[in-house]
């Protein structure tokens, strides 16, 4: 089985090199090059021209490819086009307010999800289930950008109780986490309910019962561990998404994470800052969907004989 | 042969059967047949220059009232009257990228999976590749280097799920292939491609449509989003998404700019997500065989 | 499992609430003393070249520049806008216009305590503002910047320039120390001889000054300014009303009334000096046509623009010279009359209109430009509007689909620069592409005229000429709006936006 996940791991890195020779080869289809963002309104042709040169932007694409791939493997991510700060750094710098952004927004989340969706599970069928089903998908439909505006106009503007933008102290960080977590909460209410269902319907939980264990304890100890499991990889999944996706609530929020930097090197043709950072999220949310699945492996016997098989 | 036809045929009035007993299936339904009658019927309605992108200044920014249902907008346009033709492009852009991301991602998923091999792995290496790069990136790389024009914007939507539906038709597939029916038609000595499209897909091809409907609602929002970001959709043309965008700087005593189109989003999604959950309740049965 | 659940979830909380507890400070530090002693400013973009201001490329950057370096000489606040001397204490006037000779003061230290001397200012300009500064363009008749001696500098010209001293004036025309620059690269600019020295920036987060102990003029009262960055207009708008920032640097209109209201706060308003205009690419048909142009320029409702963009708080002007920069005089343009702006589109080679395009950057623009769209209408033109992006929109002026622009320009230097910069042949951001032997002539003959009054006709001359031939269609000029807290005083306020903070305090 370790053999398979090794396998995993290396994979990881050819994928790593597609994913930046496929930034590189896009983004020279892009209009413009930093000198343009750098340079002001007033740079002639020469000095544009001599700001390619020194940058060897006028190289062809895999040259610059090779220049940089070279770097990498020294450990160098290379300076910022726009800043001429170090692109690891601004990186590093920026990544635990994206971190904190998804994690709390998971953590919110999880605390609400889960037990509403093990209790309408076993409320099955009634009103309070169907009410809270309907809540869930209206979650669901709900775009993200959309509730955050909402959630601005409502508890920025007319109350004032927080901040409409930045971060900074924890009153920033209220709705953005919000808008965030709502979306997680209605389908990780629904994964848990569905999953919960499937497993209480399930053999042994009716064994268990008719071994007179009590209804409670059935729940909780049988049923919810084996339900985990599946919940567990929504997490993983969607904490991946989160963090590769958070450009949206980001830009809402003007939250100082990761996803606005990707943008905005995106639209200053910065290409190093580009490169970098997308490599650096993929391979966090890459090592995150791989962490989820081994605890899966773990934890689930049927798929750790699977994985035993693969290998 | 024949046999065959009429099976199809009784699949499809068997899946209908079903999907009507779907009280959310049948909900769905209602809501986007009620939108698409309101677009359709907007078209004739109104008239592009005058209604839609026709300003009058001094109208600008009135609350809703009884002659503006929802308000009017910076330059005084009626946003009921936007939000009503803007719908056609969320709509058509939506489905046209799943369609598009689910052709794509279904004939390279069949290849990848009933091939093997070193096709299935380029082409998995491939969509683990697009897979890494989170959606709305590559969205945005693609219009930044090719524009903004309709078809664009479609390949820039639909880019994100092609891996996702190829890998999930690649399993579909590779569960398939081994089975009878597959050796049968290789004994008869059918060619392959045959065999891929017509009995591999056939089957193989429920849990992707189950899928593609649940995805058309991530699709809307995809557009929107690209328009809210001001990569989508541009101006005069009312677009959900881009609507929001330019409601931001009115959000302090104007905020009916922004409830009413982020309002037709939801309502919009929420359909397609109630005729996913429709479909997907009708075809179960069909799946768990 | 239920066990890995909860450590999980305790976890997770844990690590968020010792990220929060890590925040910043976002009240004014409480001060002790005569005055407050951090200023908050609220500002509007990301100061990227902050510490390399000679390459200074946005209002942001010069305005705080204005706080870290100095420059030669200083355009006085008052409106007479006379030269005053900062760095270099007096000068003289040679050769008839074509040398000039600056005296450095002796008592300048830069921010790392080297002592300013004649080697820095030439190292300056040589090495870093002629070769590749923002200041460039407008100092191209300077031929030679050498040291006399160790506090004396000379400038050696192509010609006599009456507006070089505005140009030496402007923050990216700033002295850098040379030993610094060698040794640490472009980030050795920061090292300015202002009042205030730059202590941090945390990218998209602020950047923090601190009060230079030892400069050469008189100290400022606040000890340390605090440039808070909100790319948001709302949300900084809402900082300066709940107190988290004492200065907001341009409020979006929409919430001026907000400020208005507010007994805590101040709404200041500044004449701009920016200029809205449509530009033509006039090196393809229809726009080389004259008739064409003047036929648009009078076929814009100038009014209604503004009323969208601005929430009407501009003015508008019908001269491509914007009224408040110095030797400004009017002259009559092109007013909105659909009758007569069908008359003229009947003289040209296109009487039933066509179809255009016009490209924009910014979100006002986009919206004047949308008005236009509709006005044009009125004399058969179907006009596209298209916004690009900042990079791509600087890329694609010489693509042969250039056809309209709606941009703006703003002139913070002396006159002559209204024309140098937009109109001649050579100016850098011609976005009209006029090659025009009369406007090059006349410019580079007001450069060089040392009579104010004549210097005066010459400008009128050409803004009548311009104007006339509509290279330019003018819209208008925004009014610069700055809200500050009601106690906040001493602070310079300037109709480019770059206003001067240095000396603001806020009394106990």
């Amino acid at each position: 089985m370790y053999r398979y996940f090794l396998k995993r791991l290396f994979w990881l890195i050819p994928v790593m090199l597609g994913v930046s020779i496929f930034i590189f080869i896009i983004m020279d289809f892009f209009p413009g090059d930093a000198a343009d963002t750098v340079l002001g309104e007033a740079a002639s042709q020469e000095q544009l021209e001599a700001y390619r040169e020194v940058h060897g932007l006028n190289d062809p694409v895999l040259v610059r490819y090779a220049r940089y791939m070279f770097n990498l493997l020294k450990g160098d991510m290379g300076i910022s086009y726009v800043t001429g700060r170090d692109v690891f750094k601004t990186y590093m710098q920026r990544l635990p307010n994206t971190l904190l952004l998804a994690f709390t927004g998971m953590g919110l989340a999880i605390i609400v999800s889960i037990p509403i969706g093990i209790i309408t599970a076993l409320k099955r069928g009634t009103v309070l289930d169907a009410t809270l089903m309907i809540l869930t998908l209206l979650g669901l439909s709900m775009p993200l950008f959309w509730l955050g505006l909402l959630l601005i106009i409502g508890f920025s503007l007319n109350l004032g109780w927080f901040p409409t933008g930045g971060a900074g102290s924890l009153k920033h960080l209220v709705l953005p986490a919000l808008t965030l977590a709502v979306a997680k909460m209605a389908m990780l209410t629904r994964t848990t309910r569905s999953s919960m269902l499937e497993v209480l319907n399930a053999d042994y939980i009716r064994t268990a019962r008719a071994k007179g264990v009590s209804k409670k304890k059935a729940t909780l100890k049988h049923a919810l561990r084996n339900a985990l499991i599946p919940i567990i990889t929504v997490i993983g999944i969607e904490l991946g998404s989160s963090l590769g996706g958070s450009v949206l609530c980001e830009t809402v929020f003007s939250w100082p994470g990761v996803g606005r930097l990707i943008m905005d090197s995106i639209s200053k043709r910065d290409i190093p800052m580009v490169t970098g950072c997308l490599i650096l999220t993929t391979m966090i949310v890459a090592s995150l969907l791989l962490l989820v699945d081994i605890i899966y492996a773990f934890v689930d016997p049927r798929i750790k004989a699977q994985y035993q098989r693969k290998s | 042969m024949k046999l065959k036809k009429v099976k199809r045929r009784s699949t499809f009035s068997e899946i209908w059967r079903n999907y009507r007993k779907s009280f959310s299936g049948m909900l769905g339904l209602v809501i986007i047949v009620g939108i698409l009658a309101t677009i359709f019927v907007g078209n004739f309605i109104y008239d592009y220059d005058t209604d839609v992108i026709g300003q009058n200044v001094a109208e600008r920014k009135q609350a809703p009232s009884a002659e503006h249902f929802f308000g009017t907008d910076e330059f005084g346009r009626d946003i009921l009257t936007r939000i009503i033709w803007g719908g056609r492009y969320s709509l058509a852009i939506g489905l046209a990228a799943v369609l598009m991301s689910s052709i794509i991602g279904v004939i390279f998923g069949s290849f990848a999976g009933y091939y093997g091999g070193v096709v299935e792995t380029i082409i998995m290496r491939f969509a683990d590749i697009f897979q890494a790069i989170p959606a709305i990136m590559l969205g945005i790389c693609f219009v930044t280097a090719f524009g903004q024009s309709i078809f664009m914007l479609t390949i820039a939507v639909s880019i994100g799920a092609i891996p996702a539906v190829t890998r999930v038709t690649r399993a579909s597939v590779m569960t398939v292939k081994d089975m009878e029916y597959v050796e049968a038609a290789r004994a008869i000595g059918a060619n392959n491609i045959v065999i891929i499209f017509r009995h591999v897909l056939m089957n193989a091809i429920s849990p992707v449509i189950v899928q593609a409907t649940l995805r058309i609602g991530g699709a809307i929002v995809g557009i929107a989003a690209l328009s809210f970001i001001g990569l989508g959709i541009t101006a005069p043309t009312p677009e959900w998404g881009a609507m929001l965008s330019s409601a931001r700087q009115y959000l302090r005593g104007y905020d009916y700019m922004a409830l009413y189109p982020g309002l037709a989003i939801m309502v919009t999604v929420l359909g397609f997500n109630l005729i996913g959950d429709g479909v997907r309740d009708s075809m179960d049965p069909k799946l768990k065989k | 499992m239920k066990k890995c659940v909860s450590l999980f979830i305790f976890l997770l909380v844990v690590t968020s609430l010792t990220f929060a507890g890590g925040a910043k400070e976002t009240k004014a530090v409480p001060a002790t003393g005569g005055y407050q002693e951090e200023l908050r400013v609220g500002i509007n973009m990301e100061p990227i070249t902050i510490c390399t201001p000679t390459k200074g490329t946005n209002v942001m950057c010069h305005m705080m520049s204005f706080s870290t370096h100095s420059t030669l000489v200083t355009i006085s606040d008052e409106d007479n806008a006379e030269i005053k001397p900062c760095l270099a204490e007096s000068w003289e006037i040679l050769n008839g216009g074509k040398t000039i000779v600056f005296h450095l003061r002796k008592d300048v230290k830069f921010h790392n305590e080297e002592a300013m001397t004649s080697e820095d200012v030439v190292y300056s300009f040589t090495d870093r503002i002629l070769k590749g500064g923002t200041s460039r363009a407008l100092l191209s008749s300077v031929v030679s910047v050498k040291a006399d001696d160790e506090y004396t500098v000379r400038f050696e010209l192509s010609g006599a320039d009456q507006d070089i001293f505005y140009t030496l004036a402007a923050a990216p025309s700033c002295i850098i120390n040379k030993k610094a620059v060698e040794a640490e690269g472009d980030e050795g600019e920061r090292y300015g001889t202002g009042a205030f020295k730059i202590a941090d920036y945390v990218q998209g987060e602020h950047v923090k000054m601190v009060r230079f102990e030892d400069y050469f003029g008189e100290k400022p009262k606040t000890k340390e300014i605090a440039w808070v960055i909100y790319l948001e207009d709302s949300a900084r708008e809402l900082a300066l009303e709940t107190g988290e920032i004492d200065i907001c640097y341009a409020p979006a209109n929409s919430d001026l009334p907000y400020i208005e209201q507010n007994a805590n706060l101040k709404l200041i308003s500044v004449k701009g000096l920016n200029v809205y205009y449509v530009g033509f690419n006039t090196r393809t048909a229809p726009y080389n046509d004259e008739y064409v142009r003047q036929a648009i320029a009078s076929c814009i409702h100038k009014e209604d623009a503004i009323t969208v963009a601005f929430d009407g708080l501009a003015d508008a002007v019908d001269n491509v010279m914007a009224p408040a920069v110095p030797l400004y005089s009017h002259v009559d343009g092109y007013s909105y009359d659909p009758v007569a702006a069908k008359a003229l589109l009947a003289k040209s080679a296109y009487p039933n209109g066509f179809k255009a395009k016009i490209w924009v950057k910014l979100t006002e623009e986009e919206q004047m430009a949308l008005v236009f769209k509709e006005n044009l209408t009125q004399i058969g033109i179907d006009l596209t509007v298209e916004r690009l992006e900042a990079t791509t929109l600087k890329a694609s002026w010489n693509n042969a689909d250039y056809q309209m622009c709606l941009q703006k320009f703003g002139n913070t230097a002396g006159p002559g620069t209204s024309f140098s910069y937009v109109f001649t042949s050579t100016a850098p951001a011609n976005r009209s592409k006029v090659n025009d032997p009369y406007v090059d002539s006349q410019t580079a003959a007001a450069a060089v005229e040392i009579d104010p009054v004549k210097r005066l006709g010459m400008y009128k001359d050409l803004n009548q000429y311009i104007t006339k031939k509509a290279y330019w269609a003018p819209v208008c000029v925004p009014q610069i709006f700055i809200g500050v807290k009601a106690s906040v005083q001493g602070a310079v306020y300037k109709g480019n936006g770059s206003h001067n903070l240095t000396y603001a305090y806020i009394e106990n």
